[in-house]
C-alpha cells in the first residue's frame, strides 16, 4: 500500500535542488535589484525594520556567502541540517534588513529541517507539505477577501510593473487586458486547487506549480526565490509509483 | 509526530489566521490588494524626479502610503532642488514639499 509518508528519493533529490536554488535565488536577485544601494545609502531601505540598523554595505557579502554555504551543503548532503540552520539564521538576520514573504516562507522550510533529526526528517516534509497547502489556502482567501477576482489588482499590477524578465510592455498588454478579470479568478482556483492536485494527482499537480510560478516570475521581478521554494515543496508530494510498505 | 511540531503547526495556522482577520501581519496575502497609481514627483524648476531610481528593482509602490517615505528619502536628498511637488493623477493627491520640510503624510 502506498504511504503518504513516504518521499521517493528522487523527489527529495529536487526538493533540496530547488531549495538550493531558491537560497542561491536570493543572493543573485539582491545583486541584479541592487540592495547593495540600499546599504550605502543611496536607495530608499525598502522594507526595512526600522528598530534593527542597517548594516554596512560589505556585511552583505558576509551574508551571501553565508547562503552560497548553506546552498552547497544543502544540495550536496554535506551535512544538510547544519547548513539548514546556516540558512535559517542567516535568512533571519536578513529580514531585519528588507522584510519579504518569500525569504520568511524559506525560513520557515529551513527551521523544519533543523530541528529535525534523521528519524524524525518525514515529519518535517509532512511539515513543508502542510506549508504549502497553508500557503495556497491563506494567499486565495486573502485575494478574495481583498477584490482581487475583479481583476483590478492583476490590472494594477500590470501598470505599475518595471524590471520583468518579459518585456513590460507585454506583461501590460497581458495583465491590463479585457483578460485580467478571468486571470485573477484562475489565479484564485489554481490557489485553491493546487493542494487538492497535489494530494491527488502529484505529478499534475507538481507540473501545474512549475507553470504558475515560473509564469509569476516572468510577469513579476524578484520573486524567483519563491517560485524555487514553492517548487521544492510541491517535489514533496511526489513518491514513488511502485507499492511501498 | 513529535509534540513540537503539532505545536509549531498550531502557531503557524493561528497566524495565518490571525493575518488573514486583522490585515497587521503580513501572513501570505502577497499582491491581495494594489491600487492602480502614477506617481510624479518634480523639483523646483517642474523638472521630473524618477522615484524608482531610488529603489531596488523588485520594490512595488502599490498605494500613496507606500510611496510617501519614499518621497520623503528622496526630497531629504534633494533639497537642493526644494520645494518639491509629489502628486498621484488617478486619485488627484497632491502635496507640496517645502525646503526643510520633507515630511510627507497623508
Amino acid at each position: 500500500m502506498q504511504s503518504f509518508d513516504l518521499t521517493s528519493t528522487k523527489a527529495e533529490r529536487w526538493f533540496y535542488g530547488f531549495l538550493s536554488a531558491a537560497l542561491v535565488s536570493c543572493v543573485v536577485e539582491d545583486v541584479i535589484c541592487g540592495i547593495w544601494k540600499i546599504h550605502t545609502g543611496q536607495y530608499f531601505p525598502w522594507r526595512h525594520v526600522p528598530i534593527v540598523p542597517l548594516y554596512p554595505a560589505p556585511v552583505l557579502l558576509i551574508e551571501w556567502g553565508f547562503l552560497f554555504l548553506s546552498a552547497w551543503m544543502i544540495a550536496l548532503g554535506k551535512n544538510r541540517r547544519l547548513g539548514s540552520l546556516i540558512g535559517a539564521v542567516t535568512l533571519l538576520v536578513s529580514l531585519t534588513q528588507r522584510y519579504s514573504n518569500h525569504r520568511s516562507l524559506i525560513v520557515i522550510v529551513l527551521i523544519y529541517l533543523a530541528v529535525s533529526s534523521a528519524k524524525h526528517l518525514r515529519f518535517a516534509y509532512q511539515m513543508i507539505r502542510y506549508q504549502l497547502i497553508l500557503v495556497y489556502l491563506f494567499s486565495a482567501l486573502a485575494k478574495i477577501d481583498a477584490g482581487f477576482l475583479s481583476g483590478e489588482t492583476l490590472s494594477a499590477i500590470g501598470h505599475n510593473v518595471r524590471g520583468a524578465m518579459l518585456p513590460d510592455s507585454w506583461v501590460r498588454a497581458i495583465l491590463m487586458s479585457s483578460a485580467s478579470r478571468p486571470l485573477a479568478w484562475l489565479t484564485v482556483v489554481a490557489e485553491l486547487g493546487m493542494p487538492i492536485l497535489l494530494l491527488k494527482a502529484p505529478m499534475v499537480g507538481f507540473g501545474l506549480v512549475l507553470l504558475l510560478h515560473c509564469s509569476f516570475s516572468l510577469m513579476m521581478p524578484a520573486i524567483w526565490p519563491f517560485t524555487f521554494v514553492m517548487i521544492a515543496m510541491a517535489a514533496l508530494f511526489l513518491r514513488d509509483f511502485q507499492a511501498v510498505e | 509526530m513529535p509534540w513540537y511540531y503539532r505545536v509549531l503547526l498550531i502557531l503557524n495556522i493561528a497566524y495565518c489566521c490571525v493575518g488573514l482577520m486583522t490585515k497587521k501581519l503580513p501572513a501570505w496575502g502577497m499582491f491581495a490588494k494594489v491600487e492602480a497609481t502614477d506617481f510624479h514627483l518634480v523639483d523646483a524648476q517642474g523638472l521630473p524626479i524618477e522615484i524608482n531610481s531610488y529603489l531596488p528593482v523588485g520594490a512595488y509602490l502599490t498605494s500613496k502610503k507606500a510611496a510617501l517615505p519614499v518621497v520623503q528619502f528622496i526630497c531629504e536628498k534633494n533639497q537642493t532642488r526644494a520645494p518639491l511637488m509629489f502628486s498621484e493623477s488617478i486619485s488627484g493627491f497632491k502635496i507640496n514639499l517645502p525646503i526643510g520640510k520633507c515630511d510627507a503624510k497623508l
